[in-house]
C-alpha cells in the first residue's frame, strides 16, 4: 500500500501539474506562497481543510493532497490486520495495543 | 572490477560535490523561511520541483551510503537550501521518512530482524508523542521552531559522533514486564551464522523515552531513527540489528500520526512533497545497490558536515542573526 500510495501520488501530481485536471490552486500560485507560513498560505489561497476534506477532493490540489494522505494511512489497515492476528492467537493485550494505536491514528485523521 | 569500483567512488564524490555546489549557490540568501535564493524568481515552479527531486535523490543516496536516515537529513538541509517555509518542509519531511520506512518494513519483517512485540508498545508511546508534537510544532512561532531545530540537529550530530553501539548488549535478566509481554526473540546472524537469543530490560523508561522521541519527530518533521536505534540498543538492550529493523516499524506508525496533523492543517504542499518523496525513495534504492561498492567513511563525514552547517544555520535563524 505504501508503494501504491506513492504511485498514486505521482500519477495524480502529473495530472495536476500538467493542468489535465482542474487545479483549484495552480502549482504556480502554490509556489508563489511556499515561503509563507502555512496559516497565511491557506488564507491567501482560500483553501480549507475541514473535517473529511479527503473524501471530497473537489480539485486537483486537494486530490494530490488526498493521494499523499493515502500514503500516510498505510499503517491503518496493517494495524487492523495485526489486531485480528493477535486476537485470534488469544493475545488480547497486543490486540488491544494494536486497536489503541489505530485509535490514535484515527484521531490524527479526523483532526481532533 | 577495480575500474568499476573506482568509477563508483569517483561518482559518489562528484555527486556530493554537486550537492555542495548546489547548496552553496542556493544558500546565499536569508534564512527563516524567506526566499533563500537570489534570483529565485528566475526558475519556474516546476524548475524548483525538479531541482528538489534531484536534490532529494542525491540525499537519498548519501543517506544510505553514510548510514544515516533520510528523514534526519531532509528537514535541516532542505530548509537551509530551498525557499520553502519550515512548515511545509516539516510536513514533507514526515512523508519522506514514512515512505522510506514503509518501503523497508516488509523486507525487515520477513528477515526476522524486526520484532513486532517490541515495536508495538514503543509505537504506541511514539504515536501519541508525535501527534502531540506535530500540533505543538505547528502552533509555535517559526523562530522558536528554528531555534529548537538547530539545537536538536547539533545534538543529533553529537549523538552520531559519540554514542556507542553495541552489537549484542548484555542484558543480565529480562525485566518482569518485558518477560510478561513476551518481548524476546532469536535470529540467525548472517555474518557469523550464530543463533542470537535476546531479551530486553528497562521497558518502562523506554516507553516514556519513545514518547519524547515521537514528540520531537512530530514537532520537527524528522525521522526518528537517530533516537530509536540508540534507545532500543543502549537502553532496552536489544541487539543492534534488531534495533535498526524494529526502529523502522516504529517510524512507519509514528510518521503516519504526525503526517496527518500536517495534512489536516494544509502544511503539506504537493509541489514539494511529491518530488521529495519520489526523489528520496529512488535515491535510497540506488544507494542500497551502491552500498557494498562505496566506502562510506568520507561520505559520512561530508553528510555530518552538512548537518552541522544546517543546524547552525537553523539556530542562528531562530535567534534572528542569520538573514
Amino acid at each position: 500500500m505504501g508503494l501504491g500510495g506513492l504511485v498514486l501520488s505521482l500519477a495524480v501530481f502529473i495530472l495536476y501539474a500538467a493542468g489535465l485536471i482542474p487545479p483549484g490552486v495552480p502549482a504556480s500560485e502554490s509556489a508563489a506562497l511556499w515561503s509563507e507560513p502555512s496559516g497565511i498560505y491557506l488564507e491567501e489561497t482560500g483553501l480549507g481543510f475541514t473535517s473529511g476534506w479527503f473524501l471530497k477532493p473537489e480539485n486537483g490540489y486537494v486530490l494530490c493532497t488526498a493521494a499523499l494522505a493515502v500514503l500516510a494511512s498505510t499503517a491503518l489497515p496493517t494495524l487492523g490486520a495485526l489486531a485480528v492476528f493477535w486476537f485470534r492467537r488469544r493475545d488480547f493485550l497486543y490486540g488491544v495495543v494494536s486497536l489503541v494505536i489505530m485509535g490514535v491514528l484515527i484521531l490524527a485523521v479526523t483532526g481532533t | 572490477m577495480g575500474n568499476i569500483r573506482f568509477g563508483l567512488q569517483r561518482s559518489s564524490v562528484l555527486v556530493l560535490l554537486l550537492l555542495v555546489l548546489v547548496s552553496s549557490g542556493l544558500s546565499a540568501g536569508e534564512a527563516g523561511g524567506d526566499s533563500l535564493l537570489p534570483g529565485a524568481e528566475l526558475l519556474p515552479w516546476w524548475g524548483w520541483s525538479l531541482l528538489l527531486f534531484v536534490f532529494c535523490f542525491i540525499l537519498g543516496i548519501a543517506a544510505i551510503v553514510a548510514g544515516v536516515g533520510g528523514g534526519i537529513l531532509y528537514v535541516p538541509i532542505v530548509s537551509a537550501v530551498f525557499p520553502f517555509h519550515l512548515d511545509f518542509v516539516r510536513g514533507s519531511g514526515l512523508l519522506v521518512a514514512l515512505a522510506g520506512a514503509l518501503s523497508a518494513a516488509p523486507r525487515l519483517l520477513g528477515s526476522g530482524m524486526a520484532s513486532l512485540r517490541l515495536a508495538m508498545p514503543m509505537a504506541l508511546a511514539g504515536s501519541v508523542g508525535s501527534l502531540i508534537g506535530a500540533h505543538v510544532g505547528l502552533a509555535l512561532p517559526s523562530h522558536v521552531v528554528e531555534l529548537s531545530l538547530g539545537i536538536v540537529i547539533l545534538f543529533i550530530v553529537g549523538l552520531m559522533l559519540l554514542a556507542k553501539r553495541s552489537d549484542y548488549p548484555l542484558v543480565p535478566s529480562a525485566s518482569p514486564l518485558s518477560f510478561r509481554l513476551g518481548i524476546a526473540g532469536s535470529y540467525i546472524d548472517g555474518a557469523s551464522g550464530d543463533m542470537i537469543h535476546w531479551k530486553i530490560h528497562h521497558l518502562i523508561p523506554g516507553f516514556f523515552l519513545f514518547f519524547v522521541i515521537g514528540f520531537m519527530a512530530g514537532m520537527f518533521g524528522l525521522g526518528a531513527g537517530w533516537a530509536n536505534v540508540p534507545a532500543l540498543n543502549l537502553l532496552l538492550g536489544a541487539p543492534l540489528k534488531v534495533s535498526v529493523a524494529t526502529s523502522i516499524l516504529i517510524i512507519a506508525v509514528n510518521g503516519s500520526a504526525a503526517s496527518w496533523v500536517y495534512l489536516n492543517q494544509g502544511a503539506v504542499l504537493p509541489v514539494i512533497a511529491v518530488p521529495s518523496v519520489a526523489g528520496m525513495m529512488l535515491g535510497t534504492r540506488i544507494g542500497a545497490k551502491m552500498l557494498h561498492r562505496v566506502k562510506p567513511g568520507a561520505i559520512r563525514w561530508i553528510v555530518i558536515g552538512f548537518l552541522v552547517l544546517a543546524g547552525l544555520r537553523s539556530f542562528l535563524a531562530g535567534l534572528g542573526v542569520a538573514g
